[in-house]
């Protein structure tokens, strides 16, 4: 059944073979990653192709941020690859990719940031700056792009979580492990960023500041 | 039902990959926007970015023309040990370098405990760097949880277990078991770092401090067996602020590093 704001309520056992297949396909996507992972550390250029192409557009959308320039994201993508070459022979054959990916790109994203620490980018105006692919989390469409907005208002510690969770799509384990941190750390900075953000869309909506 | 409780639960049910919504909330998200809001954020799918064309050609060629087989680094168990190694050889060397007239002017008790908390500290920051050299890897104590219990249980028990003595030149004899401390941890320093070097440290200024507190470390042992003045105030100034000094400089360093790398 299809609710007017197009979420729909399943049952409960198709809603868990639904999670089952989802499953299976994310295992079998992290154990195809781990292939391509491993051959790229044995010079197989097509694996490295494959991988370039497969991990590049998730990295690209983490290292954008809700409001970004296309230069300044793709020049991050770049160093972001350098680094993740300079650094494959760390990569642990059967350890989970993302994480190592991740906090490779994390990193990356810092230092970037810190390198242009005088832009303020809240005071960019979103229509006038050139986006990546058309499609930042920011205008996705208005009312998400608006939370997106809500989101760059959160502390930095817990800005990065809800982007790794979100916009990485990670697990909070993968999301612990790339961020250095503990999954009760994680989960904590979660909840406490997502009930602030819940006090910030009341407050969008009544119109009043924070 | 109350904000934060609604909250949590449609946390809840988006990070157990739930596709829809459980029917319990659903006449609450259905009329209250802000939870209805929350839920299409949780629950909603971000579109991975349409790559710029030339992306991929401009990686294959910086990156795929200097492309060479590689050999994985040694998994973190491996990096523990020899870290431990240094910590324990170098240790070693500089006991049988400075003697051991330490041991008569303390009980086994108070030499026991200090060292066993010693070693327990340096066997945990063995584990926490070798971690450090490898990203993404799973992390069960925060940097700054680690030193804080370190460097106050090494307070606490020098505190516990010896006798607080008015010292007649407490800084003077302080500051000469401090230099013979810090020209033990700079060899350790060297050498850890020559091992951290193989890996991919991502923040260099904490694993400075890191690797500075375990290089204080080895003076503070070697002290410990080597110097007979047993009390409080002596081994606090002396030699427990070797393994501080090292960390602050360790962070410096750390500090410094991506700046001299950019101008190398």
């Amino acid at each position: 059944m299809a609710t007017p704001f197009g979420v729909s309520v399943g049952p409960r056992v198709a809603t868990s073979a639904v999670s089952q297949a989802t499953d299976q396909s994310a295992n079998d996507a992290a154990d195809e990653l781990k292939r391509l992972m491993e051959a790229y550390q044995q010079a197989d250029k097509d694996a490295a192709n494959e991988l370039f192409r497969r991990v590049s557009p998730m990295i690209l959308r983490y290292l954008a941020g809700p409001i970004s320039t296309r230069s300044l994201a793709e020049d991050m993508l770049q160093e972001c690859w350098m680094r993740l070459h300079k650094a494959r022979h760390t990569y642990r054959p059967g350890s989970p990719v993302l994480p190592w990916v991740y906090a490779i790109a994390r990193h990356t994203r810092v230092d970037a940031y810190r390198r242009r620490r005088n832009i303020d980018q809240r005071e960019l105006i979103p229509e006038n700056l050139e986006t990546v692919g058309g499609s930042t989390p920011a205008d996705q469409d208005n009312e998400r792009g608006d939370l997106w907005n809500l989101v760059a208002q959160l502390p930095e510690s817990q800005q990065e979580v809800v982007r790794m969770l979100k916009v990485a799509g990670l697990s909070l384990e993968e999301t612990a492990r790339a961020t250095g941190s503990t999954v009760g750390a994680v989960k904590q900075k979660a909840h406490r960023a997502y009930r602030k953000l819940r006090t910030l869309i009341e407050d969008s909506q009544e119109g009043s500041p924070s | 039902m109350s904000a934060p409780h609604v909250t949590d639960e449609l946390v809840r049910a988006a990070q157990a990959g739930a596709p829809s919504l459980p029917r319990r909330h659903f006449a609450h998200v259905e009329n209250c926007p802000t939870c209805r809001a929350l839920w299409e954020f949780l629950s909603g799918k971000i579109e991975a970015a349409d790559l710029p064309p030339g992306v991929l050609d401009s990686l294959d060629s910086r990156v795929l023309n200097d492309l060479k087989p590689v050999k994985p680094i040694p998994g973190t168990a491996v990096l523990a040990l020899l870290f431990g190694a240094i910590f324990a050889v170098l240790s070693a060397a500089f006991i049988f370098m400075s003697g051991t007239s330490g041991v008569q002017a303390q009980s086994s008790l108070q030499l026991g405990t200090v060292l066993g908390v010693v070693c327990i500290a340096a066997a945990a920051l063995a584990v926490w760097l070798s971690r450090e050299m490898i990203p993404g890897t799973q992390r069960f104590i925060t940097p700054a949880g680690l030193f804080t219990i370190i460097c106050v249980g090494l307070f606490l028990v020098v505190m516990g277990l010896f006798e607080w003595r008015q010292e007649s030149d407490l800084f003077g004899h302080g500051w000469h078991c401090f230099r013979v401390g810090v020209l033990t941890a700079l060899p350790a320093s060297a050498l850890l770092l020559l091992v951290l070097n193989r890996g991919a440290v991502l923040s260099f200024p904490v694993v400075g401090a890191g690797a500075g507190l375990m290089a204080g470390l080895v003076g503070v042992v070697t002290l410990q067996i080597g110097c007979t003045m047993a009390s409080t105030p002596h081994i606090m100034v002396g030699h427990l602020t070797i393994p501080l000094a090292a960390a602050g400089a360790g962070y410096l360093m750390g500090k410094a590093a991506p700046l001299l790398m950019t101008r190398s």
